[in-house]
Parts: structure tokens; C-alpha cells; sequence
């Protein structure tokens, strides 16, 4: 037993180690105007700063590129759970069979590289809605596209933990029906799925370069890749934040997640 | 029930079939239920037994075949329109909810004022005896605490009928016989016409006030628990419902039987004396299964090698492995097979 807990812990300093280390190198880099061939122990108190982080937030672009990016993602999470909670639940409760081509379909965008999905749909929609393209907004559908492992899964993980099945006739049964049923009985339980599967969203798509750089849309990722010439220190600094940013909004989501009721799993992430 | 009068009717199944795929669930399948009346479903698994009831709840639609509730039908009624209460095998409570939450859902669903809502939701569970933890969440009760406060969810709606599937099959023995008894009383306290699954037959004879035995989505007899037990319509229900010895026919010194058949033998029609008593068969003592009041001995008759079992009273008997026994078959109460 003890012996297990001694090896669990060695494996958990390996890891936090492996995790916590280029953090580490990346705020030294970003926060110590210390050139970096003399960066080292003997300079490791020497030279901290927050100038070039102030420098590359106050800019009129970032800002502008992090309100962007901010809109597609809450835009994203939401349609994407406009579209995929019903799915999921759908699936769950009376396409069961189904549940394995859905899946399948959801880890899709994984091996469709980005480009072929930028010039297959840009080139229809061009045709069919010209302006499609022109807007900020045409990332939208996109994003839903390439958040799909994370943000289906995530739901239909959360799904898998309840006996969704049985709340729903139990439910029924009571006299609920389909509305009162989905509002009642099974949001609550999915709350962990829709938060986890929502925050994965946000964060594949205030990550995403790809696609934003081929559609010319000047999201977060795309201000970083053009102030890496000009203030790389600044970029490492954004690139920072946004890290410790998505890491409090997960310890936050959790705690949320588990206030009080069903003991669900943490799932998705 | 052919003769029950159509007022007294709670619940009609009338000719209902149900395939899934090239699997025929329900076939041709009749069953009425009268008010107040409790009946078992009972049958081994696959038998249709929780498709027939999941019909009856609105889950399920039949290929074919009608669901009449006092007199109208509901064949197409959706299941939330239906006003029956179901408690289902696996626990089925509402884990965000607490106990008075989860009880008083149903009258939530029916619009009923706040504050006689929380007033019945609290009779109910006091009535299931789990006064005081009406704050409790479901992941803090033990599995027979669940299905109380799920029967008690749908007592509260007062439905028309009562759906138990399978309540009591996830729950260890002692919960499973309090939790039985306490449904019977608490059914005929109410007096809903309840309808109960299950392929337990101790519990299906001691709740029921009719068992409908099925088998491959088939009715094979419906009857009191007396008359399942007692005059079993056939050989399945014989061997189904109760222990049963086969002892061929040869084995018997009475000629009557067709020397190739069999004959079926409950083991409490079947007693021990003493050796070369009048009408008694030797036999030898070969294991004996201690269950409380009674004992159920295996003999092994010594003229024929054949081995049955005799279900005696624990405190008439003191019998040991290899005791030479005398053994008398009350054949009256015999069903012979061919």
C-alpha cells in the first residue's frame, strides 16, 4: 500500500514536472529582461518585469484580436451546445444503436486537416452566401466543427454517467413530459457534461490558428503569431495568461460543478 | 378473470404483440386487472413480462393489440398523460433532487400549489416510514431507502395504477422481504390497482393476488397463488413455479400411469417414516438443505436410484446423511406428463 502511494506520488512529480517546467522557463523568458544566453540560476532573481505584458495588452490589437476571440468563442460554445446537447440526449435516450457512428462522426474533424475543410466549405459557401466569408463570424461554424471531439464527447461522457434512460421514463412516468423532462431532470444532471464540454470549446478556439490565419480573421492566435516579430516577450506573456487564465476557469468551473446533489465524475477534461 | 365484470376493470391488455426486430416479446397477449387487485407478472427472463408493462406505461407501442384504462383506450396516449405511477428496478430517484424533491416532482409536473405539495410529499414519506429525511440526497440513502422514496414519488400522484418493475431485485434479502411486505400494505391501504414484475416466485406467490405466468411472450396461465402452485395449467407452470420432483411413473407401485410417463411432485407432498411402513418406498438419506422452519431432504429411492426431495417441518425431523428411511409419495397430488 505504501509502496503504491510512494510510486503514485513519484509518477505525479514526473508528470507536474514535465507540465510545470516550460511554465516555469516560459514566464522566466517572458517576465525577466535578462537576455536569454545569460539566463541561468545566477540570474534568476535579477530583472523581473511585467513591461512587456503591459506593453502587449494595451495594445489596440490585442485587444481588438482578444475581443474577437473571445465572441467566437462564447458564439461556438453556444451553438455548439445548441446543437449538440439535443443530439446527445437524443442519442442516448432513443438512438442508442446509433451511438457508435456518432461517435465515430464526432472524432472526424481530427483527421480532416483544417485546410481541406477551409477550401471545401469557404469554396461552397462563396457560391451559395458570398459575404459568408468576408464576416468574423464565418469562424463560428468552423470552430463547431474542429471543438466536435471535445465538446461531443465531453456531453455524451457526462450522459454515460447517469441512467439517463430511466430518469427520463421515471419522469414521464410522473407526468413530465419531453420539455419539462429535458429542463427538469436532465440539464441538472448534465450540468458537468455542459461545462466541461462548453470550456473545452473555449478553449479550442481561442487556440485556434489555422484556420483563422487562412480566412484572414485577425483572432488571439493570429495577433501572437504577428507581435512574435516585434515583441516576442510580450507574445510569451499573453501566451502565459491565457494558460493561468484557462487553468483558474477550470479550478472555478469545478468547484461549480460539484456544489452539492449527485456525486458525477468530473468528465471531458 | 374471463367473467370480471367491465366496471370493476381497472386495466385491459387485449391481444397485444410486440416484436423487436425477429424477436416476438408479446403474442397475442391478454390480461385484465381489477380494481385494487395486485397482480405478478412472473416469468423467466425474455418471457415478455417487462414489455407487456412497459406497454402498459406508455414506453413501449404494441405492433398490435389495445390498452384500455377503465374502459378507454390509451394505446396511442403518451406515457406522461397516462397518470400511472411507476417504480423502476435500478434506482430510478433524481440525483440533483432530495427526497421531498424528488416525491413531490409529480405534483410539481400537475401544477399543485407549493405548499400542499410539501404537505403530501411529507404524508408520503412518512408513510414509507423515511420521516426525516425528506433533506436527503438519493447518494446518501441505502438501495431500500430509494425505492421507498420512489414508491412513495408515485403513490403521491394517486395514479390509476400502480407499475413496479422488478422494485425489489437489487436489494439484499431482509430489505428485499420488509420492502415486499410493506408494498402489499401499503397497496391495499391505498387500494391501486397495481401491476408487479418479477421473476422471483416467492415473491410473486406471497404478494400477488393473481400471478400471470408467461413464458416466450405467452400467457401460460393466470390464477391465484394457490392455483398456480396447487393446479399448475401445465408442466412449464408446474416447473416454474415452486420445487418439483419428476419421478417416472415405474417408480410407483400404482398402475394407473402410462409406464413411460412421468409424474411431477411438489416436495412437500412427499413425507419420511420408518422404514417398511404401508405404501412407503425405501430410501436413503443423501443431503439435507436446512432453510429455517423447513428442511429440504434429498432421498434417493433405493429400488429405482431415483432422487427426490422432500420439503419437511425442521423441528419434526432429525435425520442424518445415510439414514435408511421409508418415503410416501401422496400421488394424489401428482401431475403426470407423458
Amino acid at each position: 500500500m505504501n509502496r503504491r502511494k510512494l510510486w503514485a506520488k513519484l509518477v505525479l512529480l514526473i508528470v507536474g514536472t514535465f507540465y510545470v517546467l516550460p511554465m516555469l522557463a516560459m514566464a522566466r523568458f517572458s517576465f525577466q529582461r535578462v537576455p536569454v544566453i545569460k539566463l541561468g540560476w545566477g540570474t534568476i532573481l535579477k530583472g523581473w518585469t511585467i513591461q512587456p505584458m503591459l506593453d502587449a495588452v494595451t495594445s489596440s490589437r490585442f485587444l481588438d484580436a482578444a475581443w474577437l476571440s473571445v465572441r467566437l468563442a462564447v458564439l461556438t460554445a453556444v451553438l455548439s451546445m445548441v446543437l449538440l446537447v439535443p443530439t446527445a440526449i437524443y442519442v442516448h435516450v432513443r438512438l442508442r444503436k446509433a451511438r457508435p457512428f456518432i461517435e465515430i462522426l464526432s472524432i472526424l474533424p481530427y483527421v480532416v486537416p483544417p485546410i481541406a475543410l477551409v477550401v471545401g466549405i469557404s469554396g461552397a459557401m462563396r457560391n451559395i452566401v458570398p459575404s459568408f466569408i468576408a464576416s468574423p463570424y464565418s469562424l463560428v461554424p468552423f470552430y463547431v466543427i474542429i471543438s466536435l471531439p471535445f465538446s461531443f464527447r465531453s456531453l455524451d461522457i457526462g450522459l454515460s454517467s447517469i441512467d439517463i434512460k430511466t430518469l427520463v421514463e421515471a419522469s414521464r412516468s410522473l407526468g413530465a413530459g419531453w420539455m419539462r423532462t429535458i429542463r427538469s431532470v436532465i440539464l441538472p444532471n448534465l450540468k458537468v457534461g455542459i461545462v466541461n464540454s462548453s470550456f473545452l470549446t473555449f478553449a479550442v478556439v481561442l487556440g485556434e490558428y489555422t484556420i483563422a490565419s487562412l480566412l484572414l480573421k485577425f483572432t488571439l492566435p493570429a495577433f501572437m503569431a504577428e507581435s512574435q516579430g516585434n515583441n516576442p516577450q510580450g507574445t510569451f506573456t499573453v501566451g502565459l495568461l491565457l494558460l493561468v487564465v484557462s487553468a483558474a476557469l477550470l479550478g472555478v468551473m469545478n468547484r461549480f460543478t460539484r456544489k452539492k446533489g449527485a456525486v458525477v465524475p468530473t468528465v471531458g477534461i | 378473470m374471463e367473467d370480471m365484470n367491465t366496471d370493476s376493470v381497472a386495466l385491459q391488455l387485449s391481444a397485444l404483440r410486440k416484436s423487436f426486430g425477429s424477436t416476438v416479446a408479446l403474442s397475442q397477449f391478454n390480461l385484465d386487472i381489477a380494481s385494487g387487485e395486485l397482480v405478478t407478472l412472473l416469468g423467466p427472463s425474455g418471457c415478455g413480462k417487462t414489455t407487456a408493462l412497459r406497454i402498459a406505461a406508455g414506453f413501449e407501442q404494441p405492433d398490435s393489440g389495445v390498452v384500455r384504462l377503465r374502459g378507454t383506450d390509451i394505446t396511442q396516449l403518451p406515457a406522461h398523460k397516462r397518470n400511472m405511477g411507476m417504480v423502476f428496478q435500478n434506482y430510478s430517484l433524481f440525483p440533483h433532487m432530495n427526497v421531498l424533491g424528488n416525491v413531490g416532482f409529480g405534483l410539481k409536473v400537475r401544477g399543485v400549489q407549493a405548499s400542499v405539495c410539501a404537505e403530501r410529499s411529507a404524508a408520503a414519506i412518512e408513510r414509507v416510514r423515511l420521516g426525516g429525511m425528506g433533506d436527503r440526497y438519493p447518494h446518501q440513502l441505502s438501495g431500500g431507502q430509494q425505492q421507498r422514496v420512489a414508491l412513495a414519488r408515485a403513490l403521491v400522484i394517486e395514479p390509476q395504477l400502480l407499475l413496479l418493475d422488478e422494485p425489489l431485485s437489487a436489494l439484499d434479502a431482509k430489505v428485499r422481504a420488509e420492502l415486499r411486505d410493506e408494498i402489499r400494505a401499503l397497496q391495499s391501504d391505498t387500494g391501486i390497482s397495481t401491476i408487479f414484475v418479477t421473476h422471483d416466485q416467492d415473491e410473486a406467490l406471497s404478494i400477488s393476488d393473481r400471478i400471470c405466468v408467461m413464458k416466450d411472450g405467452e400467457v401460460q396461465q393466470i390464477g391465484t397463488p394457490r392455483e398456480i402452485y396447487f393446479k399448475p395449467a401445465n408442466n412449464f407452470v408446474a416447473r416454474f413455479v415452486g420445487a418439483m420432483n419428476e419421478i417416472p411413473s415405474a417408480t410407483v407401485p400404482d398402475g394407473n400411469r402410462p409406464p413411460n410417463s412421468s409424474m411431477l411432485l411438489r416436495p412437500d407432498a412427499v413425507t419420511v417414516c420408518a422404514r417398511g411402513e404401508v405404501g412407503s418406498l425405501d430410501a436413503v438419506v443423501t443431503g439435507q438443505h436446512f432453510g429455517g422452519s423447513t428442511t429440504m431432504v434429498r432421498l434417493r429411492l433405493e429400488l429405482s436410484g431415483v432422487v427426490v426431495s422432500a420439503q419437511l417441518l425442521s423441528r419434526s425431523i432429525n435425520l442424518s446423511v445415510g439414514d435408511k428411511v421409508g418415503v410416501v409419495l401422496n400421488t394424489n397430488e401428482a401431475i403426470v406428463e407423458p
